[in-house]
C-alpha cells in the first residue's frame, strides 16, 4: 500500500469511528433504550455503511469503535474484567455483523443496484438476517457478563429489542449511504430513492411497533400486579370471615358447655353461611385420670362405644395409648360424615399437636401446617383454645386446670382458594400459596395455573427464589398465626410474543404504507423519467429529422448516400442494431435488402431476400400498408415466419417496420432489428420511424422525379437542336434561294443590259431615218416608222423599269446620296412633265408649305425624282382636265409630297392592287395611255427599300387621286450590299 | 468645220454617232478602242471628243485621264457618252475631268443640240 492511500485508510477509518460514536451518542441520549438494547441502533448502520463502501479495510476501524464504544456505555457496577470481557465479545459481534450482511449484499449485486421495490426487499432481508449475529452474541454477552442469569422472556425481548435497534439503524443509514455513493460515481437515477424511503419506513414502523408493544406490555404488567393485589385482598377477607365464623363458636363456648344438639344448631348455622369452612370441631380437654369416666359417660350419652384413639403413623385408629392428657374430638359438624372422628385424640398427630401447643400457649387461635384429616383430604385447621371464664381474661395464666378444650374449624384451603381466586382467572397467572411462617422451610399450601385441567400437586417445596425473579406479585397474609404468601406470576404473558391488536396493525399498516409510498413515489419518479427521456428523444429525433430532411434537398447527394445516412442515423437515434431497407421486385412478391446498417461496426451490407411464400403474414401487414413494432418479435405473429431462419440466428428480439411507399404504392419497408433484451417500442420511437419511412419515401420519389426531369430535359434539349438545326437549314435554304434569286434578278438586270443595246441601236436609226435626214419619206412610210420608233421606246422604258426593280430586288440598286433643297427638285420635276401637260391642257399648281419652302434634303435625289416624275406623269396622264397639284409639307424629321389631279381617279377595289406589278388602272383609256404598267410597283420599290420612306394613296373615282409620299430629310447610307 | 473624235466600241453606235454629226457639218473621227481613242486624240488633235465609257481595253475614266495627261488633250472638250442612270459613274467621270456627258440610249433628235449645249458649256 502506497502513503496517499494509508492516509486516505486512515482517514476513512478515523471518519468512521467518529460517526460510529457520534451516532451512538446521539442514539443513547434518546433514551430509546429497552431490555438492555437499543431500539434505533444508528451505529449498525454505520458500520455497515462503511464496510460496503471499503469492504475489509474497514472492519478495523469498526471493531475499534464498537470495542471503545462499549466499553464506554459499560454499566459501573461490573467488574473491569467483565467490563473488558463483554465489550470484546460485542465488537466481535457487531464486526462481524456488519461483514457478513456486506458480504450477502455484495454477493447479490456487486455494484449494489437497487432499482425496484424487490430489490430493496432483498436489501431488507439480507439486513434482516445479518442483524440476527450481534443481537444473539449482544445478548449472550449481556446475560452471561453483566447481569446474573436472568429470566428467560427477559432474554428474548432483549434479543428482539437488539435485532430492531441495529436492523432500523442499518435501514436508516445504509440506504443514505448507498445512494450517496451512486451519486457521487454519477447514477443520479430515480430508482435510487427507493431504498431510502423504503429503509426509513420500515425502521420507523418497527421502532414505533416495537414501543407500542412494549407499552402495551407494561400496561398488561401493571394490570397483572393490581389485580393481584385485588386478588390477595379477597383471599384475606374470606380468611378474615372464616376467622370471625370461628371466633362466633368460641364466644358460644365461652360460658357454657353445649350438648352435642346444641352444637349441631349453632355450628350449622355457621356452615351454611360459610360454605367454605369445612367442619367444626369441640376437642375437650381430658386428663388421663378423666379418661375412663369420659369415655363412659360419652358412650352412655349416646355415643356408644365411645373409645380415645390415636392416629398411627400409618394411618390406622388405635386405642390412645397411655398419656397425661387428651383432646379427643368430641362434637364436629357436619357429624353425619364424620363419625371416624369422634375420640381421635388430637395430640396424637404431631402438626396438630404443634399448634395446639401454640394455642394453648398463647391462648390466641393458631392454624395448623396442612393435614390429613381423618376422613380424607388435606386441610389446615385453626384452633382455638377455651377456658374456664375466670381466666378467660388472663390468657397468659397458663393452667392446664383452666382449660376446658378447643374449637377449631378445618378449612379445606384448596378448595377456599379456589373459591376466592376463581374470579381472577382471567389474568393468566400461575398462583402459589406458600406458608412462610417458617421461613427456612415454606411449605406449598395451594398451586394453580389460570386454565389449565390439571391441578399441580400441591405440598412440593417451592423454590421461592425463582418464584421472586421477573415479574410477580406477592401478597402477605398473617391468619391465625401463620404467616402466607399468595405469589402470583403471569403465565405466558411476558414471552413478548402474545398476539396484539395494536402492534400487528402498526407493523401491517406502517410496512403497507412504506410500500404502497415507495411504489408510488418509484412510479411517478419513473414516469418523470420516462417522461424528460421522452423529451430528450423526441428533440434529438427532431434534429435528426431536421438534417435528415436537409441533406435530402441536396441535389448532390446521390440517393443510395441520402438512404445509407438515413439508416444510419435512424440506428444511432433509436438504438438499433441493425436497420435495413428492403425494396420489392417487379413481381411484388420478394423483398431484397438493397442495405443494411449494422450500427456496432458501423457497415453496409447488402442483398438478402424474402419470400412471399416464406412470409405471408409478414407480407399481408404490408400490404395494409401501416408499420407495426414487434416488442417480442419471436413470437410475433407477423414475423415469427422467419424467427427460425433469420431473427434467432442473429439474436433479433424487437422488431420495427415501417412501409416505404412510391407514388402512393407499397415499394418496400425499412425494419429496425434490437438486439439483446426484448424492448418496448416507445410511441415517440414509432412516430419517429414513421418520420423515417416517409422520408424515405420521399427521397425515393425525389430521385424518381429529378431523373425524370432530367430525361425530359435532354429531351427538350435534344428537340432544341434538331429545331435549330432545322433552322439552320432553312435559313441555308432561304439563303440559298436568295442568292438563286440575285441571280436571277442580276441575270435579268444584265439581260436588260443587253437587250437594251441593240434597242438603242433600233430607236436610234429609226429616229434619223424619221427625220429624213437619210432621205425622204412617203407619209405612209413616216406613219410606220413613227410606229417601230414609239414601240421601240416603250420596250426601252419596259426595259429600264425591269432592270430597276431587278437591281433593287437584288439589292444591287445604288443610292447616291445628295443634298439639295426641295423646292429645286420640285421645280425640275415640274418642268420636265411640262410639255405633256401643256399638251392636254391642264393647270399647275405648286403648293410648298412651312418650311418645306427652304427645307434641305439629304437623299436619292435622282431616285426621288424618278418617283416625283412618275407620280406627276401619271397625274397627268389619267387626268383629261383640272389642276395637278403638288403640295409639300416638312415635318420633324421627314418631309411629305403629295400630287394630286382632278382626273378619272381610282376605284376602291383597284386601290388595294395599285402598287402591284403590271396592274394598270381598267379603265376605258387604258388603250389611250402609255405605260409600262412597273410605274408604281417601281415608285413604291424606291421609296420604301431604297428611301426609306413611305407611300400611299387615295381616290374617289371619277373625282380625282391623290397620292402622297414621305422621305426621311436625311437618309442614312445604307450599307453596300455586294 | 469642226472634227469629233468618236470613240466607241459598238459599229451601230459608232455608225449611229457619226451619221449623225455628220449630217450635222461635223468631221469625224473613229477609234475603236480605248488606246486607239487616245493616239488619235494626240495625233490628230479633234476639236472635241466624244467617248463610250464601256470599252473593251480600257476603262472610260483611264482614256479620259490619258487624254488629259497630254499637251493636247488638257483643253480639249471631251464628251461622255454614259450607260444609264449610273450616277456614281457620271461623277466619278465630272471629277476625272470631262466637260459633260450624254446618256445612252441616243436620241438622235435630241443629241445634237445636247453635243452643241456641252461644247458651249466648256469654251
Amino acid at each position: 500500500m502506497s502513503a496517499p492511500s494509508i492516509q486516505r485508510w486512515l482517514a476513512e477509518s478515523i471518519a468512521v469511528v467518529l460517526a460510529y460514536w457520534l451516532t451512538g451518542h446521539a442514539v443513547m441520549q434518546l433514551q430509546t433504550g429497552m431490555a438492555g438494547a437499543n431500539l434505533l441502533w444508528l451505529p449498525a448502520g454505520v458500520a455497515l455503511s462503511a464496510t460496503l463502501m471499503r469492504g475489509a479495510a474497514a472492519l478495523p476501524a469498526i471493531a475499534l469503535a464498537t470495542l471503545s464504544f462499549n466499553l464506554y456505555i459499560s454499566p459501573a457496577s461490573a467488574s473491569a474484567l467483565q467490563a473488558v470481557a463483554t465489550a470484546i465479545i460485542m465488537a466481535a459481534g457487531s464486526s462481524t455483523q456488519a461483514w457478513a450482511t456486506a458480504w450477502l449484499l455484495l454477493r447479490r449485486s456487486p455494484k449494489l443496484q437497487i432499482a425496484s421495490v424487490a430489490d430493496a426487499l432483498i436489501f431488507i432481508l439480507c439486513a434482516a438476517l445479518g442483524c440476527t449475529i450481534a443481537a444473539t452474541v449482544g445478548t449472550l454477552a449481556l446475560n452471561q457478563g453483566m447481569f446474573s442469569a436472568g429470566n428467560p422472556g427477559l432474554t428474548w425481548l432483549t434479543w428482539l429489542t437488539w435485532w430492531v435497534g441495529d436492523l432500523s439503524g442499518m435501514l436508516i443509514v445504509a440506504p443514505v449511504a448507498i445512494v450517496v455513493q451512486h451519486w457521487r460515481r454519477g447514477r443520479r437515477e430515480w430508482s435510487l430513492l427507493s431504498l431510502p424511503i423504503i429503509g426509513l419506513g420500515c425502521s420507523f414502523t418497527l421502532v414505533t411497533a416495537f414501543i407500542v408493544k412494549h407499552i402495551d406490555h407494561d400496561a398488561r404488567v401493571n394490570e397483572f400486579m393490581s389485580s393481584g393485589v385485588a386478588m390477595g385482598q379477597a383471599l384475606q377477607r374470606t380468611l378474615e370471615i372464616s376467622y370471625r365464623d370461628l371466633a362466633a363458636l368460641h364466644a358460644f363456648f365461652y360460658n357454657i358447655t353445649p350438648n352435642r344438639d346444641e352444637f349441631h344448631h349453632f355450628s350449622a348455622g355457621l356452615l351454611a353461611r360459610n360454605g367454605l369452612i369445612r367442619s367444626f370441631n369441640w376437642a375437650p380437654y381430658v386428663t388421663h385420670a378423666q379418661r375412663a369416666r369420659f369415655e363412659t359417660d360419652t358412650g352412655q350419652a349416646g355415643q356408644n362405644p365411645y373409645r380415645i384413639y390415636d392416629l398411627q403413623e400409618d394411618g390406622s385408629h388405635a386405642p390412645a395409648s397411655g398419656s397425661a392428657e387428651y383432646l379427643p374430638v368430641l362434637m364436629t359438624e357436619p357429624a353425619s360424615a364424620n363419625q371416624k372422628v369422634f375420640g381421635f385424640n388430637l395430640l396424637s398427630d404431631p402438626t396438630r399437636r404443634d399448634a395446639l401447643a401454640l394455642s394453648r400457649f398463647t391462648a390466641e387461635p393458631r392454624a395448623s401446617g396442612l393435614v390429613d384429616l381423618v376422613r380424607g383430604g388435606k386441610a389446615v385447621i385453626v384452633y382455638w383454645p377455651v377456658y374456664r371464664s375466670e381466666f378467660a381474661h388472663a390468657p397468659g395464666a397458663h393452667d392446664v386446670d383452666a382449660l376446658r378444650g378447643y374449637v377449631s374449624m378445618a378449612l379445606e384451603i384448596g378448595r377456599l382458594a379456589d373459591e376466592t381466586l376463581r374470579p381472577f382467572e382471567a389474568r393468566k397467572a400461575e398462583t402459589w400459596l406458600v406458608d412462610v411462617t417458617r421461613p427456612d422451610a415454606p411449605a406449598l399450601l395451594y398451586h394453580h395455573i389460570d386454565g389449565a385441567e390439571a391441578r399441580p400437586e400441591p405440598g412440593a417445596i417451592p423454590d421461592m427464589e425463582q418464584l421472586r425473579q421477573g415479574i410477580y406479585q406477592e401478597t402477605g397474609h398473617s391468619f391465625a398465626g401463620r404467616e402466607w404468601v399468595l405469589i402470583s406470576r403471569p403465565h405466558g404473558l411476558d414471552t413478548g410474543l402474545s398476539t396484539n391488536g395494536q402492534f400487528v396493525g402498526i407493523l401491517i399498516g406502517g410496512l403497507g404504507f412504506t410500500f404502497m409510498l415507495a411504489l408510488y413515489m418509484i412510479g411517478r419518479q419513473r414516469s418523470e423519467h420516462e417522461l424528460k427521456a421522452r423529451d430528450d428523444r423526441l428533440m434529438s429525433q427532431n434534429a435528426v429529422l431536421t438534417q435528415l430532411a436537409r441533406s435530402s434537398l441536396t441535389p448532390e447527394i446521390t440517393l443510395e448516400r441520402q438512404l445509407e445516412e438515413l439508416i444510419a442515423t435512424s440506428a444511432g437515434t433509436l438504438k438499433a442494431e441493425r436497420v435495413s431497407i428492403w425494396m420489392l421486385d417487379e413481381s411484388r412478391r420478394k423483398l431484397s435488402c438493397s442495405m443494411m446498417f449494422t450500427h456496432s461496426t458501423g457497415e453496409i451490407t447488402r442483398g438478402l431476400t424474402l419470400d412471399i411464400e416464406n412470409a405471408p403474414n409478414y407480407f399481408a401487414t404490408l400490404y395494409e400498408g401501416r408499420g407495426f413494432a414487434a416488442d417480442n418479435a419471436q413470437t410475433d405473429a407477423r414475423t415469427q415466419e422467419f424467427a427460425d431462419s433469420y431473427l434467432k440466428p442473429l439474436g433479433i428480439t424487437s422488431m420495427m417496420d415501417v412501409p416505404l411507399r412510391v407514388g402512393g404504392k407499397l415499394a418496400g419497408v425499412i425494419c429496425h432489428e434490437h438486439v439483446g433484451p426484448a424492448r418496448k417500442w416507445a410511441a415517440d420511437e414509432q412516430n419517429f420511424a414513421a418520420s423515417i419511412g416517409d422520408l424515405a419515401s420521399l427521397m425515393i420519389e425525389g430521385d424518381k422525379r429529378n431523373t425524370a426531369e432530367k430525361a425530359l430535359q435532354e429531351a427538350y434539349q435534344a428537340l432544341e437542336l434538331k429545331v435549330q438545326a432545322r433552322t439552320e437549314e432553312l435559313r441555308t435554304a432561304n439563303e440559298r434561294l436568295r442568292q438563286l434569286d440575285q441571280l436571277k434578278s442580276m441575270f435579268i438586270a444584265s439581260m436588260s443590259h443587253e437587250l437594251r443595246t441593240p434597242l438603242n441601236s433600233i430607236i436610234g436609226f429609226t429616229g434619223v431615218v424619221l427625220q429624213g435626214i437619210s432621205g425622204p419619206l412617203s407619209d405612209k412610210q413616216q406613219d410606220h416608222l413613227g410606229r417601230v420608233y414609239g414601240s421601240a421606246k416603250h420596250l426601252l422604258a419596259l426595259i429600264t423599269d425591269v432592270i430597276d426593280i431587278s437591281k433593287i430586288e437584288a439589292g444591287y440598286a445604288d443610292v447616291y446620296i445628295e443634298t439639295f433643297p426641295l423646292n429645286q427638285l420640285i421645280e425640275e420635276a415640274v418642268a420636265v412633265i411640262q410639255p405633256q401637260r401643256l399638251e392636254k391642257g391642264l393647270g399647275m399648281e405648286v403648293q410648298m408649305s412651312g418650311l418645306s419652302e427652304t427645307v434641305v434634303l439629304s437623299t436619292d435625289r435622282k431616285r426621288l425624282l424618278q418617283c416625283l416624275l412618275n407620280l406627276l406623269s401619271n397625274a397627268v396622264k389619267y387626268s383629261e382636265q383640272g389642276t395637278v397639284r403638288v403640295r409639300c409639307q416638312a415635318e420633324a424629321e421627314r418631309v411629305m409630297i403629295e400630287v394630286s389631279d382632278e382626273g378619272i381617279g381610282i376605284a376602291p377595289e383597284a386601290l388595294a392592287k395599285l402598287f402591284q406589278p403590271f396592274e394598270r388602272i381598267d379603265t376605258h383609256l387604258r388603250i389611250k395611255t402609255p405605260g409600262t404598267g412597273l410605274g408604281l410597283y417601281l415608285t413604291r420599290k424606291i421609296v420604301t427599300d431604297l428611301l426609306h420612306g413611305d407611300i400611299s394613296a387615295e381616290s374617289e373615282a371619277g373625282r380625282g387621286s391623290t397620292f402622297r409620299l414621305w422621305v426621311p430629310l436625311v437618309l442614312e447610307a445604307p450599307p453596300r450590299n455586294t | 468645220m469642226q472634227t469629233a473624235l468618236v470613240i466607241e466600241d459598238n459599229e451601230n453606235n459608232m455608225e449611229l454617232i457619226t451619221f449623225i454629226l455628220e449630217a450635222h457639218g461635223y468631221t469625224t473621227l473613229r477609234a475603236m478602242t480605248g488606246s486607239e481613242g487616245v493616239v488619235m486624240a494626240q495625233s490628230a488633235a479633234p476639236d472635241f471628243v466624244l467617248l463610250d465609257i464601256q470599252l473593251p481595253d480600257m476603262d472610260g475614266a483611264e482614256v479620259l485621264q490619258a487624254i488629259r495627261a497630254t499637251d493636247i488633250g488638257r483643253g480639249m472638250p471631251i464628251i461622255a457618252v454614259t450607260s444609264y442612270a449610273m450616277s456614281g459613274d457620271r461623277d466619278r467621270l465630272l471629277a476625272a475631268g470631262c466637260s459633260g456627258y450624254i446618256e445612252k440610249p441616243i436620241d438622235p433628235l435630241l443629241i445634237i443640240n445636247q453635243v452643241q449645249g456641252i461644247l458651249e458649256r466648256s469654251r
